[in-house]
């Protein structure tokens, strides 16, 4: 009965469906879509998408001591796996990551060999970005899940040792084939980074490069060489060395693309101040750049106060007796930037390569005090261009600081105390500097102060500990008690859920999601 | 003429002239009222030889001459049988008895309901509109058994979801196909936002529908929705509009009805702590404790609250919290609308009530009826006002009905029917988790002690500049509730039209053939504006316009033959469908001036979004009914559906047969007692189809930076041979009358399998994608429905009473998903998510959960077996959380509503009651308001005024353990309610999830019909009736649960399954109290 009903209905209706089924499949392709996209305009997705990664204020502005929560503030056991935050970034690198190898798909050495380097450089910068945050992450079993790929629906985790490696070695192939020469494609006006030039993208691929080889240096044989050979080679592996070669995404200011920093204190002004870990220090030191960096506090318009980390937010009811950043990294306008690269870090991680016994054409102090320099002259870069009067008061007050309190005395203390300083804004560098290095080292003795503590205690109830980095024995949570900012973000929650097994063996050894395992490269001892 | 359930059509028989025969006349009147019966069949016995009655209830019949009897039947009515006399008079008497009852199937078809082998139940509009309900969503709720109808909070316009038979999809979207008088119309909800935190409700299509305009309404559930193929998988509700077939000559009728809108059930909040923080009698004491020697008055100035500018300026006063010092103790504190100045700070207990204003509805409707020989018409004319309970918040709606049939000759008929509807509003509230929806302001967080009053006086405060201060209690956090609905406003205006003609071609006695062509068009243009709100600073403003159309044109051929004891009703027809949608949205993120609503004044770019659709389907289908001897029916359907949108041809099949059992054996009626069995069953597959352009990759651009377009490749893998979702089900019922019919029962149960979801599955982020488009999957579903009627009393010239009970249970059950994947997210909001998760049952809520004893404890020897499921107390007093747990499950035990009608003479009264057990919720409200000590359990039993001990003094309905000496005890761990609470509202977000069942009386009416005898002598009036109508009367009863008494049946979150389950800071549903006028002159 079903069969002989199907073939009346199909046999009677064959002729008329047949001329009307015909422009069915017209009819069904997307007019608001494209079969294939300039790459020009790919990367500039790519860009702006992980500049709000980047630039988001959450999670290692206050790791690296720069910021302090005044509400909502974290707790140890706040980091769980995440399809936000930190999940959000991860998720960011890999979809980026896609889009980039379509770019390098459909180009290639010859002809576009601007813009396929430049994808190949930028694919590799988010890599090892994900790797400082997360550790271990699938690379090279990641992006098959296509049937056409492999059908690799569960990636298995690399390990670092072989990541990092592995990323340099594809920059390395890029610095090469543009030290024989740039190509002549343009870019093109996706490029937010460095409007199309060729060369900054050349020297913005050295300069990364340069950057592992330092952060590396403690653990992987390559990365003497590897500096080494940049260093030594200015013509053939040129880097970032003025600010105007920075390395800065500025944004549109307007529509979803406010300068995140300054996005967040447009509709909460009171959620954020500057950390109390960084004030102090540049009260300490004297810095001329406190009052760049940082805004007196509210209520006097003299006062220089940086919040506490982990007070409880419901003590510091009178927020406006807090510091806000400096009018040029948040308040003055929308359209900020977000700092991928100074060049004053070039000279720094020279310095540092020459306390290592590298060979460095500067000496370390030379290169320490160029890095300075720099960092006090880029300061005003960044709202607007110098007069020949300012740049000079600008050169007097970094050779004021450098006759004083920032004169090099060969240590490393002093390098890092001052690479972090400089590294301002630029937060993911920073966290990773106090990974590998300590510094600055407040952020680890930061304790549990008893004056923050309430003052109205019951048996069993503490209500206002310090919650984070907190003291030895965190009163208010009893568990999950560490004494250091995170060692890396937690593994994001789609891990959890959608390749659990992978995940979890790459978490052998990881305590509370963001504890226990120290980076490859993060040797420190005595962090819990 | 009262129950009349007709179709002229049905009524109308064969007329075989033959040799030999004498003329007969005759009248046919109503035993009623006398009045005459037009389309009554008479028939002469035991022959098919008859006619139909005419307007005036008059027939002429040739008659064989050996003919004695003639058979007079009329729907609705009692068939008698009378000796053949010229000239005479019949008189017919209603007939009860529903069960010669005629429904509306599939495409249209008018079906006796004792020949279906499936469920099928229909509400007429007596029953949708005794009460005056506001809307079709609203009319329908609780009528029909196995339909959930969730109205989606109580703001103006709000839109609701409608499910059949359980929830057996993982799309977004699930609704049944809506079908009015014979043509799909959409019946999509418009909602802004992004279906989490924020967005504004502009409501359900389906509610452009006048209902009074409504005829009746058939729930198809299950196989009976066949016909429609890969659009009936979630269920057709079809509607018919009315014509002017009911009515006698020409009639005019005013409809009219007014009512008042109170808000009710607001959550239930604390009146005894005001703003800010450590200001209870607790935290003085430890305080004091300490050696300290400050009075309370100045503890609480120094510690509590203070005011000096709401932004953290004074002692807490950026904290909207209310965690503050006891109101009504003499206090006195500087405050926001105190000038500075200290003032006492005592309570408001009804300071969210009276945020609220009384809002009015009117409804007016005037209609033309008229029946000639030839044609029936109805024309009405529509209008509605309704001001909201929220201030400055509207909605009306103008409407236009044409309905015409018209018979041109024996072969050639048409009809039409159209509708314009204009609907249109000034402002709806935002909704969502913004400072925009003032909800979230006074019920989740809020200063208890703040004055209304100087809020609604002072809200649009400017200063010497002439700016506006943004006067309010708070500036933090949130802005003025009155600033909010005034300044921050979303209007909207939608234009609809829909509407069909048919042109009918009887070329046989027996065969009639019919040329269809209907359309849906709606222009919607939503239009957002923000003056300030902290999250948009410096304004905004979105303008979103869409258009939609969809074209339908049917051909179909039916056929009706009698060979013997047989009856043949066959229909063929093919189908062509074209749906056309549009999408543009225009708007800044940030103004140059504030309150300038053009593209002109926008700061940097404008925001735009482009978006078509364009679907299109052909179609065959044929039905089938074999019926034998009024006893045995079996019916057959088949579609095919070619779609574009998917690559392959569809094929569903289905077929039912319904035996009247008291037909085959008629001695089972001997004693009177069953009236009626009826014994059904039948199987059909159904399908539902998927949008457009899901079958190909493609490059998107996604808005530009710096003027540049920015693209990006497809994150979703497509799936190039996508398949539409398939559903099986079958069913077997039985419909049993007893004593004359007084008492119907009417049971199914039924299965359904649903396969080949089209799933967009998450992937592990890092393999190259982020979702897989894939067929896969498996939900069953069974259940039972359950309709009871009973005729209680039954006295025509008397009291009557008659009670009905509809029941419907369902459950799912999620067999499989997709290789690799255990759930999928239907939807969520603040860490709590809906899934669908294989073993369980359809909408897990699922987030963080408490920390409980397990059976490992036990093994362990940590806990006994009856502390499994108790909560772990930390030492320091906190709530011990897990995360993602399942903490609920959305979907309710079970349905039920209860119908009461009486009348006696000329009055009539009824009531209904609407039950609902089970179908939890995740309440952000109540999360919040916990959090924030505003909700009365933070603060009720004198909870801040000692230590308290979690299980003794607070939830006490629920067992905590701590651990001690490696063992869990009782839980003896004092702590202070302020702190715990924030545990419980906040990280311990569990304690938000309630049980959504409750018990409402949802409509109460009284109608008093005008003695005909006054109207007799008015000449002008036929007839007049005044109700007294109410809807929304009570909420009765809700799980104790559910202790700030939140309304189960709001949103807040989305308006479709995304919002399942959720509440979020919505607008407490209105109680609406009104009269109600009909006149016909």
């Amino acid at each position: 009965m079903k069969n002989i009903l199907k073939y009346t209905l199909l046999a009677s209706s064959l002729v008329a469906v047949f001329a009307c089924t015909a422009k069915f499949e017209e009819i069904n392709t997307d007019p608001d879509a494209y079969n294939t996209a300039p790459t020009t305009n790919m990367l500039a997705l790519v860009l702006s998408q992980t500049a709000t990664q980047m630039g988001d204020i959450t999670g290692p502005t206050i790791w690296a001591g720069y910021m302090s929560k005044l509400s909502y503030i974290d707790q140890y056991n706040d980091f769980i796996p995440t399809n936000n935050t930190y999940g959000n970034k991860w998720a960011a690198v890999y979809r980026c990551s896609t889009q980039l190898q379509d770019i390098i798909d459909r180009t290639d050495d010859t002809g576009t060999k601007n813009m396929h380097n430049a994808a190949i450089t930028y694919r590799n910068f988010l890599l090892l970005w994900n790797l400082d945050n997360f550790g271990d992450m699938p690379y090279s079993q990641a992006w098959k899940g296509a049937p056409e790929d492999g059908g690799i629906l569960q990636s298995p985790y690399d390990k670092q040792e072989d990541v990092y490696p592995a990323c340099l070695e594809e920059l390395g192939k890029v610095a090469d084939s543009w030290a024989a020469g740039l190509g002549s494609d343009a870019i093109g006006d996706g490029d937010f980074i460095f409007g199309g030039d060729a060369k900054l993208w050349q020297r913005f691929c050295n300069s990364i490069r340069l950057r592992y080889a330092l952060r590396l240096s403690g653990v992987w044989s390559g990365a003497k060489g590897l500096a080494e050979s940049i260093l030594n080679n200015p013509s053939k592996y040129p880097v970032i060395e003025e600010n105007s070669q920075n390395a800065f995404f500025w944004w549109q200011g307007s529509g979803d693309y406010f300068e995140p920093w300054r996005s967040t204190f447009r509709t909460r002004p009171n959620d954020w101040c500057v950390s109390e870990i960084f004030v102090n220090h540049l009260l300490a030191m004297e810095d001329p750049r406190l009052t760049v960096y940082v805004q007196p506090c509210r209520t006097d318009g003299t006062t220089y106060r940086g919040g506490e980390h982990g007070i409880k937010s419901q003590q510091l009811s009178d927020q406006e007796r807090y510091s806000f950043l400096g009018e040029a990294y948040m308040t003055a306008n929308n359209a900020g930037f977000t700092p991928y690269y100074k060049a004053c870090e070039t000279y720094f991680m020279m310095a540092e390569a020459a306390l290592l016994g590298w060979s460095t054409p500067l000496s370390a102090k030379d290169a320490y005090e160029k890095g300075v320099r720099l960092s006090f002259a880029g300061e005003k870069a960044i709202s607007d261009a110098w007069t020949p009067a300012e740049r000079q008061l600008a050169d007097n007050a970094a050779d004021t600081y450098l006759a004083g309190k920032g004169a090099w005395d060969g240590t490393k203390d002093r390098l890092f105390y001052e690479e972090w300083v400089a590294l301002y804004k630029e937060v993911n560098e920073a966290w990773a500097l106090y990974r590998r290095t300590g510094y600055p080292k407040y952020i680890q003795t930061a304790v549990y102060s008893e004056e923050s503590a309430s003052t109205y205690k019951n048996s069993g109830c503490v209500a206002g500990a310090r919650q984070y980095p907190g003291d030895k024995a965190d009163a208010y949570w009893g568990e999950n008690v560490h004494t250091d900012v995170p060692f890396r973000m937690p593994y994001p929650n789609n891990q959890f859920t959608y390749n659990k097994e992978n995940v979890e063996a790459a978490s052998a050894g990881i305590v509370d999601y963001a504890w226990g395992k120290q980076l490859w490269w993060d040797k420190r001892t005595g962090v819990k | 003429m009262k129950r009349v359930l007709l179709l002229v059509a049905l009524c109308l028989t064969t007329v075989l002239s033959m040799a030999q025969t004498r003329r007969v006349t005759g009248k046919v009147i109503s035993a009623e009222d006398s009045s005459p019966v037009p389309g009554a069949g008479v028939i002469v016995s035991g022959t098919t030889v008859g006619t139909v009655t005419g307007m005036d209830g008059t027939f002429v019949l040739n008659v064989p001459t050996s003919a004695q009897k003639l058979v007079v039947s009329c729907l609705g009515m009692k068939t008698v049988e009378v000796d053949a006399k010229d000239g005479m008079t019949i008189e017919l008497e209603n007939d009860f008895n529903a069960l010669n009852e005629v429904v509306v199937t599939a495409m249209g078809i008018t079906r006796e309901k004792k020949a279906l082998g499936y469920a099928i139940q229909e509400v007429k509009s007596d029953e949708l509109m005794a009460a005056g309900a506001p809307s079709v969503t609203s009319a329908l709720t609780g009528k029909v058994a196995g339909v959930q109808i969730n109205t989606f909070g109580g703001s103006v316009g709000a839109s609701s979801r409608i499910s059949v038979r359980g929830n057996s999809s993982l799309s977004a979207d699930q609704q049944p196909l809506i079908v009015i008088d014979g043509v799909p119309v959409s019946n999509d909800t418009k909602r802004t936002g992004d279906n989490t935190y924020r967005g504004v409700d502009f409501g359900s299509g389906l509610n452009d529908i006048n209902p009074e305009d409504i005829e009746s309404i058939s729930v198809l559930k299950g196989g009976s929705a066949a016909l429609y193929g890969m659009r009936a998988g979630n269920g057709v509700i079809l509607i018919t509009t009315k014509t002017g077939k009911k009515s006698a000559g020409m009639e005019i009728s005013y409809d009219g009805s007014i009512t008042f809108d109170r808000v009710a059930n607001i959550p239930r909040l604390q009146n005894l702590y005001g703003q800010g923080y450590d200001g209870d009698e607790l935290h003085y004491q430890w305080y004091k404790d300490d050696g300290n020697t400050l009075s309370y008055q100045d503890y609480c100035e120094q510690n509590s609250f203070t005011y000096v500018n709401g932004n953290w300026g004074g002692v807490q006063d950026g904290n909207d919290e209310s965690w503050g010092p006891r109101l009504d103790a003499g206090l006195q504190f500087v405050q926001f609308d105190s000038n500075g100045q200290k003032a006492p700070w005592v309570s408001h207990p009804d300071n969210i009530k009276s945020f609220f204003q009384t809002g009015i509805t009117q409804n007016h409707m005037i209609s033309l009826q008229s029946r000639g020989e030839k044609s029936t018409t109805r024309v009405s004319l529509s209008y509605r006002n309704q001001t909201g309970t929220v201030p400055n918040t509207d909605q009306s709606r103008y409407g236009a009905q044409f309905n015409t049939q018209m018979t041109l000759n024996r072969f050639f008929s048409f009809d039409f029917a159209g509708n314009y509807t204009r609907t249109e509003s000034d402002n709806l509230v935002n909704q969502g988790y913004r400072g925009n929806n003032p909800l979230n302001s006074l019920v989740a967080w809020s200063g208890r002690q703040i004055n209304m009053q100087s809020l609604k006086e002072n809200w649009d405060q400017k200063d010497a500049a002439g700016n506006f201060t943004f006067y309010n209690w708070n500036a933090s956090y949130h802005i003025n509730p009155y600033f909010n609905v005034y300044m921050n406003t979303n209007s909207y205006q939608r234009d609809r039209m829909f509407g069909k003609t048919s042109v009918y071609f009887n070329p046989l006695d027996w065969l009639k053939i019919e040329g269809r062509l209907g359309f849906d068009y709606y222009n919607s243009r939503m239009f957002e504006k923000t003056y300030f709100e902290l999250d948009d600073p410096e304004g905004a403003f979105y303008s979103t316009d869409i258009a939609n159309t969809e074209l339908n044109a049917d051909v179909l051929a039916s056929a009706n033959k009698t060979f013997g004891d047989f009856n043949l009703t066959a229909i063929v027809g093919a189908n062509y469908r074209d749906a056309q949608y549009l999408y543009e949205q225009i708007g800044a993120d940030a103004l140059v001036m504030p309150g300038i609503y053009t593209i002109g004044n926008k700061v940097g770019d404008a925001v735009t979004s482009m978006d078509h659709s364009h679907i299109r389907s052909n179609s065959v289908y044929g039905n089938f009914s074999l019926g034998f001897k009024n006893m045995l029916y079996l019916d057959a359907s088949a579609r095919n559906d070619w779609s574009s949108t998917i690559r392959q041809a569809f094929f569903y099949p289905s077929v039912s047969l319904s035996w009247i059992v008291t037909e085959s054996f008629p001695a089972l009626k001997a004693n009177n007692v069953l009236t009626f069995w009826k014994l059904r069953g039948g199987i059909a597959q159904v399908g539902s189809a998927t949008s457009a352009y899901r079958n190909s990759y493609y490059y998107y651009s996604s808005g530009a930076f710096n003027g540049v377009a920015q693209m990006y490749k497809s994150n979703t893998y497509p799936n190039l041979n996508l398949k539409p979702e398939k559903v099986t089900s079958w069913e077997i019922g039985t419909e049993i009358g007893m004593f004359d019919d007084r008492l119907h029962l009417d049971v199914a149960y039924y299965q359904k399998k649903t396969e080949d979801q089209i799933l967009s599955v998450p992937t592990d982020n890092t393999v190259g994608f982020t979702s897989m488009l894939v067929n896969a999957g498996r939900i069953d579903n069974k259940g039972i429905e359950v309709q009871l009627s009973a005729d209680i009393f039954r006295n025509a010239n008397g009291f009557n009473w008659t009670s009905t009970v509809n029941f419907a249970k369902d459950k799912s059950k999620i067999v499989e998903l997709y290789e690799g994947l255990d759930k999928i997210s239907l939807g969520w909001t603040w860490g709590y998510g809906t899934y669908a998760t294989v073993g369980g049952t359809w909408g897990d809520i699922r987030g963080t959960g408490l920390n409980r004893v397990t059976e490992q404890d036990v093994k362990d020897g940590k806990a006994t077996n009856d502390q499994i499921g108790a909560i772990i107390v930390n030492a320091s007093g906190s709530i011990g959380t897990k995360s993602d747990q399942v903490v609920g499950n959305v979907t309710p035990d079970f349905l039920a509503g209860w119908r009461n009608d009486f009348s006696y003479k000329n009055i009539s009264f009824g009531a209904m009651l609407d039950l609902r057990i089970g179908g939890d919720i995740w309440s952000q409200t109540m999360s919040h308001a916990i959090c924030a000590g505003l909700a009365s359990i933070t603060a009720d039993g004198g909870v801040r005024e000692r230590a308290i001990v979690a299980g003794k003094d607070v939830y006490t309905d629920y067992q905590f353990v701590t651990l001690k000496d490696g063992k869990y005890v009782v839980n003896d761990v004092e702590t202070d309610a302020q702190s715990f609470f924030e545990g419980a509202g906040g990280n311990a977000g569990e304690f938000a999830v309630f049980k959504g069942s409750f018990l409402k009386l949802r409509e109460l009416y009284m109608t008093y019909q005008l003695p005909k005898r006054w109207l007799d002598n008015s000449k002008v009036i036929k007839r007049a009736s005044v109700s007294l109508i109410a809807n929304n009367v009570a909420l009765l009863w809700v799980d104790k649960s559910n202790h700030m008494r939140i309304d189960p049946e709001t949103g807040g979150v989305s308006s479709d399954t995304r919002g399942m389950g959720f509440e979020q800071a919505s607008v407490p549903g209105s109680r609406s109290f009104g009269v109600k006028l009909n006149l016909t002159f």
